[in-house]
């Protein structure tokens, strides 16, 4: 992998390669597929790893507009379509946007367990 | 030309609490107005919980849900309409959002251009005319296989599909080249 981590002033996303976890930290309101595009890409290449199980933490996610629930969504349907992994995802209850989209991803990819804290 | 789209909930003085913010969009720097979507959200969240939490009891859980409801469709509408605002024309983009009993409002109003009113016509007969959740699904799916995909109307389906909103637009179209017209995006959610 080329880019295992983003990090600006008021987000950041990063992938752990012992733990086999994408960590998703603040607020993502990036405008549009553009500004997602080097998200995008770092998530492509998890994808591509074919890991037997991809954690996602969302933990400390606060803030995710549609924008990003599009850029995740792409995640979610690639692994789908490459048939490797198992997605995990560490969600919590105090940020309620996630008690609400996050079923979304497990639609999409139906043995998605999302483990809410 | 049709101008009301969906039910269009007229605001009414009458019984309710409301909350008017009024920005302009500069041309100057496409990352300080988008800065002011959150920070406009942010602020109507907070202010409208307290409007809410002064009408009735609430628990934390409520008041926590509430208040990211209302950022969440806040910023949505705010992004949507600096993405549309016609800079040239108006660079004004007019925020309401009122609160009647159990029921947030909001109502956003921007000019846009002569042009994007038609295909965004187009847009919302398909928003309305078929099943959210189903429409949001099915736009996804189809963003996946377009490199550069247009997520036209997927906020506004993840309004309706994951906080059970109803959505309605008036249009105020000037036929006179040298006038603008105008949208206004309503927006209803039970608290």
């Amino acid at each position: 992998m080329d880019v295992t981590e983003i990090i600006e002033s008021n987000y950041s996303i990063s992938f752990d390669a012992d733990s086999s976890t994408v960590k998703c930290n603040g607020y993502f309101r990036l405008r549009g597929s553009e500004e997602y595009a080097p998200m995008s890409n770092m998530l492509n290449d998890v994808a591509d790893l074919k890991l037997d199980v991809v954690n996602m933490d969302l933990t400390e996610l606060e803030f995710l507009n549609s924008s990003g629930i599009n850029t995740l969504s792409k995640f979610v349907l690639r692994l789908r379509k490459i048939g490797a992994s198992k997605l995990v995802i560490a969600a919590t209850e105090q940020y309620p946007w996630q008690k609400k989209s996050l079923r979304n991803f497990q639609k999409l990819l139906p043995e998605t367990e999302i483990r809410f804290s | 030309m049709k101008s009301v789209y969906g039910n269009f909930v007229e605001f009414d003085l009458g019984d309710s609490e409301f909350l008017d913010v009024a920005v302009s969009m500069s041309s100057d720097s496409v990352e300080s107005d988008w800065r002011k979507n959150s920070l406009c959200a942010e602020f109507i969240a907070k202010y409208m919980l307290n409007t809410i939490e002064a009408h009735r009891q609430t628990s934390n859980v409520e008041s926590r849900d509430i208040k990211d409801a209302i950022n969440y469709i806040a910023n949505e509408l705010f992004e949507n309409a600096v993405k549309f605002t016609a800079l040239a024309n108006n660079r004004a983009i007019s925020f309401r959002v009122v609160n009647v009993r159990d029921v947030v409002r909001f109502y956003v109003r921007n000019s846009i251009e002569q042009d994007r009113i038609e295909p965004f016509q187009k847009l919302i007969d398909e928003l309305l005319g078929g099943d959210a959740t189903e429409m949001y699904f099915q736009r996804i799916e189809a963003n996946e296989s377009t490199e550069s995909s247009s997520t036209s109307g997927l906020g506004y389906l993840s309004i309706m599909n994951d906080y059970d909103a109803d959505i309605a637009w008036k249009f105020d179209i000037s036929l006179d080249a040298d006038t603008t017209s105008y949208v206004t995006t309503m927006i209803q959610i039970d608290v």
